[in-house]
């Protein structure tokens, strides 16, 4: 058995070595917002935080997860209430079809943690390891832009 | 409490057995014992993908990530070192790097995306020795070197004698790369990185680097030229490198900057593959060079790139 820390929890499980760190949270866990796609640390959808840092969950080994702390989507939310980003994701529309918004989200909290006014150039650079096949970029930017203005907000008030 | 799909299990159907070390000594112990049966796992990104492709056999995995001693970055008098487990991620972040130094945190922007440096690691890079590795090519500029470990003791190699072909190494079978060390440079000194791709994350098509070292006259003492994925290691042309020894940065106009690249150019030998083809390879070659040439300069002079 292996203990892994996910959205402040710990987890016994039990996997083989070489399942991914996507696997076990998604089909192991049940973590469903950890969406497996590519499997080849190309597309971002598969994102959580590790520690704090962005990681693709397909590209590395749940084993190497051990000891570390794991953000999924589904523990952004404080006491049930979304996160700002979330918030923003919604009342911009900055999707289509949602699948690959989990990533983006996580991305967007650390680039928000680091830089709270980002510039829209800014913003695709820190999301340039995630695809939305929808295209809805311009959206997404706007979402996090909107997401930037609500921690503000939030900040002063 | 498993909940799998069968679709998994299917491509899945392989594993292998998964070893632990917790100090470098006891990564080499696992090494010396397995040798060739085994393979060391540092970020893991690159296996990974291979083992899953079914390119690499791997009966045992070493996973070196609990080896928290050889994650690090030290500034010392004369050099810096970097320990071989440090996450690509630290070194982005890192910032105080000596002067002349700073190439290598334009290299981490360059690399593949935020999710994948955070567990690829600088000494994972190095032992993968793909030809257009871009760690190989700055740290090939700025004169890097390498210590090895193994059970019989440690020995450093200059990285331009590490890579050997194209995804070969230096390292014996039972030998584990635990510390990358660039040496500051004695006079003011600058080094630049360019790249070229498809996709901001994908590999290069090409990537050089160029470091310049010059006296208090603004003459040039030292010229590092360095491309890679143009042949199947990164290497230096010393051709080019020649045509700048001496020259005051003010006598480093177009034409002389365009010599260099041209020189540089003349020296690769690349193939044509899915990403583009040897003959573009070849000319781009030429344009980075000079790019980067005119890059370093540019940062000597204090103007910035």
């Amino acid at each position: 058995m292996t203990t892994l820390h996910v959205n402040g929890k710990a987890y016994q499980v039990e996997f083989p070595p070489h399942e991914t760190l996507g696997h076990v949270l998604n089909k192991r866990l049940g973590f469903t917002g950890v969406r497996i796609s590519c499997e080849e640390g190309e597309c971002g959808s598969c994102t959580v935080l590790m520690d704090g840092a962005p990681a693709a969950s397909c590209m590395v080994l749940a084993m190497q997860a051990e000891g570390k702390e794991i953000l999924t989507i589904e523990g952004l939310h404080s006491n049930g209430d979304l996160h700002p980003i979330q918030q923003a994701f919604i009342e911009e529309h900055g999707f289509q079809c949602g699948f690959c918004t989990p990533g983006f989200i996580l991305s967007a909290k650390v680039l928000l943690d680091e830089n709270p006014h980002p510039q829209p150039k800014e913003i695709a650079e820190a999301l340039n390891g995630h695809i939305c096949r929808c295209g809805s970029y311009p959206k997404i930017i706007r979402s996090v832009q909107r997401a930037a203005e609500m921690m503000e907000e939030g900040r002063d008030g | 409490l498993s909940i799998v799909h069968g679709g998994w299990e299917i491509i899945m159907s392989r594993s292998f057995e998964y070893l632990r070390p917790i100090s470098p000594a006891e990564a080499c112990e696992l090494k010396a014992k397995y040798k060739g049966e085994a393979a060391f796992w540092a970020g893991g990104t690159d296996l990974l993908l291979e083992w899953k492709r079914g390119a690499k056999e791997l009966d045992r995995c070493i996973d070196l990530t609990f080896l928290s001693d050889l994650r690090f970055i030290r500034e010392e008098d004369e050099h810096t070192t970097i320990g071989a487990l440090t996450p690509i991620a630290a070194i982005e972040t890192y910032s105080q790097f000596h002067q002349g130094l700073s190439v290598l945190k334009e290299v981490t922007k360059q690399f593949a995306t935020p999710q994948i440096r955070t567990i690829a690691t600088l000494g994972g890079n190095l032992c993968h020795a793909v030809p257009s590795a871009d760690f190989a090519v700055a740290l090939i500029a700025l004169d890097a070197e390498v210590k090895l470990m193994s059970l019989e003791g440690e020995r450093i190699v200059p990285l331009e004698a590490f890579f050997k072909e194209a995804k070969q190494t230096a390292l014996k079978e039972d030998e584990l790369l635990v510390e990358i060390t660039i040496p500051h440079p004695p006079r003011h000194s600058e080094c630049a990185f360019q790249r070229v791709t498809r996709t901001s994350v994908d590999i290069a098509l090409v990537n050089a680097a160029v470091r310049l070292m010059v006296d208090e006259k603004d003459c040039v003492l030292e010229a590092r030229v360095a491309l890679g994925a143009v042949a199947p290691i990164s290497f230096r042309s010393n051709a080019a490198e020649e045509l700048l020894l001496g020259k005051g940065l003010d006598e480093i106009n177009e034409e002389l900057s365009d010599q260099v690249g041209k020189r540089a150019a003349e020296e690769t030998r690349p193939i044509s593959d899915v990403r583009t083809t040897a003959a573009y390879r070849k000319h781009v070659s030429r344009v980075l060079v000079q790019r980067a040439l005119v890059d370093a300069m540019g940062m000597l002079k204090g103007v910035g790139s």
